[in-house]
């Protein structure tokens, strides 16, 4: 340990802000501009107003801009992107926000794009949002601002860990890269601002090493959505560049269009159906996978338009990108090579409205809450489905953490160190200068890289893939204690690559914990979207040295966008008695032969029968009978059911038949479905059916119902046997439809 | 990820951008030459960052490709 290093370099200040990127510049101009008076101290690893990733992507702003609908956006996005898993309170804000902070960014100073009126140019987009741009030089431009306003800089400081007293965030500690010197940051409040984590794969964002989530993880934080931190893009495999929005024109060795094969429907980004289906072309031989640049380039409108904007610092970045590539790069055609990038974007701090964590004192904004505030829901956040929800998602979470943090800051008085709990922390940050050899920190990350990389454990999921890939973090995370460093700059490899492991774990836990299939979280043993038990998020937290995984659940019953297919009263479920006599098969054929014997499926209640949609050949989809019946004290009465896809039911099945019966309205709304599953038993079939209610019930009608359905089935055995065998001589399937129900059984 | 770092210290007017610019602390500042020095070249990530920020245009990143990337099938 060096001289410096053993006396510690003391900050003050009401705020910290710990990461000087978009959001940490945003955040800290917010707090100065309500509050001059407040001392606002920045802190990042590099030098503020060059680190982060705003100046080394597109610099385009998703904006909900004039002529653009909020509720149909919201919409939109609850049942296509964040499928129910929104904070629908917070995705609403995020949208009215998006337009006035995409104009504060102008007022402060940023090259952001304007019409010749003075408005936001803007790219509107065919899925009903748009896009504004700046400048690559915005964070120049942010870092002024800060600076005329008067908030500290501290560059090339990497804080490791949090402090805390009384469950209380009240600063930090870390070391300076040049000197190595031991710093420690006393603060009211203090906001993460450093990014998320990338694994150190992609290139641009090699810093986003998830330093922020793993303190505040550490200091007891609670993550959320840490299953969603696994996003993949198309690359040129040459270069390894992005090509974003080429999913739409890629094609496999055989010359066979599996954009189409895949991606059903226009696409507002990448969707996960394309990863899973390159993965699978490539498993099952017809690899390497191109992309037809010429269609590409024919098709690019319909992207984010990077290219629509008069933007010098972006154009000579690109060109000499270009010209690089050109130079150092493999030659490139029309047709080129494409792999699966993956970039992770793990952002799991859990956050509220205002930004706040769940522990006092602390707030997170950017990219290290994005997917942890739950505005995106169940999407791979960022860039979430939503190009350039990155920026704007950072600028806007600062705007709404700035009151809060600065109200807090007033309100609180300054904390004493403790002297043990930063001495402890000490000892430990700089633990790996102490050891000459050992495990390296490069070896390490790369170790977790080829745990997190590969579709099999990231994104085509399974419990035993899961599992082993926890296995292997594990054995890699136990090794974290024996990494060596020779100077500063290699202590910051060290700790990176410690929270690269915590961060690998608290992701593949979470994946683990989701037993359903939802937007960007698959699971191949869990397929089905699963509504029922799953509009959940789930929690993954500290306590007492473990990762404890829990599940909150999401109030939809509060929101304005509900998903369909949810009980508004428990479901009615009736345990048939063996059907004794009766094969599975009878079964299936009576439910598209119904008109044959209708009145003897239940004699006492049964009126009439007639098929408004007769069945498909073959197929029982989508036919849609008029029942005219009688049930218990009731008057007869005709009732609309359509046979529906089991496989689409959020009820969960276990027998290997099943159909569903949805009652229809007019509109064709459902208000009800049963769902009749049934299999082969020793002495012929053994039967449930389930009932969920959409709609009001009647508080006595699903006892009715169960005595009615009970009747029904209870008279299989009595004429079904027989009716069945009759009809077999009726060969024509137009006259004797015939279908097969039997399916896979359902894992959900 | 890596690439070698080129630059003109003739043509350098230690302006100190590259320094500042680069994200990933490849590039430190020599005080006795008062000129950026590449210190931990095997951690540049070729961002081009300080090449085109730099006034006096006297660094050429030639990146290392293809990268040695975790194959994702």
């Amino acid at each position: 340990m060096t001289e410096k290093a053993k006396k510690p370099r003391a900050f003050d200040s009401d705020v910290l802000i710990i990461g000087g990127g978009f959001g940490g510049l945003s955040a800290a101009i917010r707090i100065k501009e309500l509050s001059p008076e407040t001392s606002v101290l920045l802190v990042d690893k590099q030098t503020i107003g060059w680190g982060g990733k705003a100046n080394k992507g597109a610099g385009v702003l998703w904006v909900l801009a004039p002529g653009d609908d909020i509720d149909a956006f919201v919409d939109f996005h609850v049942k296509n992107i964040g499928i129910y898993l929104n904070d629908q309170d917070l995705l609403f804000t995020m949208a009215q926000e998006s337009y006035g902070a995409a104009q504060r960014l102008a007022e402060w100073g940023v090259h952001v794009m304007k019409t010749p009126e003075g408005e936001l140019d803007v790219n509107h987009l065919p899925f009903g949002w748009s896009l504004a741009a700046a400048d690559l030089d915005m964070m120049q431009a942010l870092n002024t601002r800060a600076a005329k306003l008067g908030v500290r800089f501290q560059d090339k400081t990497q804080v490791v860990e949090l402090l805390k007293q009384d469950n209380r965030i009240t600063g930090a500690v870390g070391f300076n890269l040049l000197d190595g010197g031991f710093a420690v940051f006393n603060s009211k409040a203090t906001i993460l601002a450093n990014g998320d984590c990338d694994y150190g794969v992609m290139r641009m964002w090699a810093n986003a090493c998830g330093d922020g989530i793993a303190a505040a993880y550490n200091a007891g934080a609670e993550m959320r959505n840490a299953e969603f931190g696994n996003f993949y893009d198309v690359i040129n495999k040459g270069t390894t560049i992005p090509i974003v929005f080429g999913f739409g024109c890629l094609y496999n060795a055989q010359g066979e269009n599996i954009s189409t094969k895949y991606i059903k429907g226009p696409q507002p980004d990448i969707p996960i159906s394309i990863i899973l289906g390159m993965e699978k072309e490539v498993a099952e031989g017809r690899g390497p996978i191109h992309i037809d640049m010429a269609e590409f380039a024919r098709s690019s409108g319909e992207g984010p338009g990077i290219f629509r904007w008069n933007r010098p610092q972006f154009k000579s970045l690109f060109d000499l990108e270009l010209g690089k590539m050109k130079q150092y790069g493999p030659p490139s055609g029309d047709r080129t090579e494409v792999s699966l990038g993956f970039t992770g974007e793990l952002s799991p701090v859990k956050v509220d409205c205002e930004m706040k964590t769940t522990l006092a004192g602390l707030w997170a904004i950017g990219d290290t809450s994005y997917a942890g505030s739950a505005w995106a829901g169940a999407a791979e956040a960022p860039p979430g489905r939503l190009r350039g929800s990155g920026l704007m998602n950072a600028l806007i979470a600062a705007l709404l953490a700035a009151p809060s943090v600065t109200r807090y800051s007033k309100e609180t008085s300054p904390s004493v160190p403790d002297d043990r709990e930063i001495a402890g922390l000490k000892e430990k940050i700089f633990a790996p200068l102490n050891r000459r050899s050992g495990y390296a920190a490069s070896e390490a990350i790369r170790n977790i890289q080829e745990v997190v990389v590969p579709v099999k454990y990231s994104m085509r999921r399974s419990k035993e893939r899961l599992e082993e890939a926890l296995s292997r973090v594990a054995e890699v995370r136990e090794r974290l204690s024996e990494t060596y460093a020779e100077d500063p700059h290699g202590l910051v490899k060290c700790h990176e690559a410690s929270c690269i492991g915590l961060c690998a774990e608290i992701g593949f836990r979470a994946a683990l914990a989701r037993t359903e299939s939802r937007g960007w979280h698959y699971r191949e043993d869990f397929p089905r979207q699963d509504d029922e038990n799953w509009l959940k998020w789930i929690i993954v937290k500290k306590i007492r040295d473990h990762m404890v995984v829990t599940t909150e659940r999401v109030p939809v019953e509060r929101y304005k966008i509900k998903p369909g297919g949810v009980a508004v009263v428990p479901d009615a479920v009736v345990e048939h008695d063996e059907l004794v006599g009766v094969i599975p098969e009878m079964i299936d054929w009576w439910w598209v032969n119904m008109e044959k014997g209708y009145p003897l499926w239940e004699p006492n209640d049964h009126k009439s029968f007639v098929w408004e949609v007769p069945p498909p050949l073959g197929g029982y989809l989508g036919a849609i009978q008029i029942a005219e019946e009688k049930m218990g004290p009731m008057p007869p009465m005709k009732i609309r059911i359509r046979w529906d896809d089991p496989d689409s039911c959020p009820i969960p099945r276990t027998y290997e038949h099943a159909i569903v019966a949805s009652g229809i309205n007019p509109e064709g709304k459902v208000q009800a479905m049963i769902l009749h599953e049934y299999e082969k038993s020793p002495r012929g079939t053994k039967m449930r059916s389930t009932m969920r209610f959409l709609g009001p019930v009647p508080p006595n009608l699903p006892e009715i119902w169960k005595k009615h359905d009970k009747a029904e089935v209870s008279t299989f055995p009595n004429f079904l046997p027989d009716l069945y065998r009759i009809w077999q001589a009726v060969k024509d399937p137009e006259i004797n439809r015939q279908c097969s129900l039997k399916r896979r059984k359902s894992s959900g | 990820m890596s690439a070698s770092i080129e630059i003109n210290r003739e043509e350098c007017t230690g302006c100190h951008t590259c320094v500042e610019a680069c994200f990933v602390d490849v590039m430190r500042w020599d005080e006795a030459e008062e000129r950026p020095i590449v210190a931990y070249e095997k951690d540049c990530v070729w961002c081009f960052t300080c090449e085109i920020n730099c006034p006096a245009e006297c660094i050429n990143v030639i990146p290392q490709i293809p990268e040695q990337r975790v194959n994702p099938y």
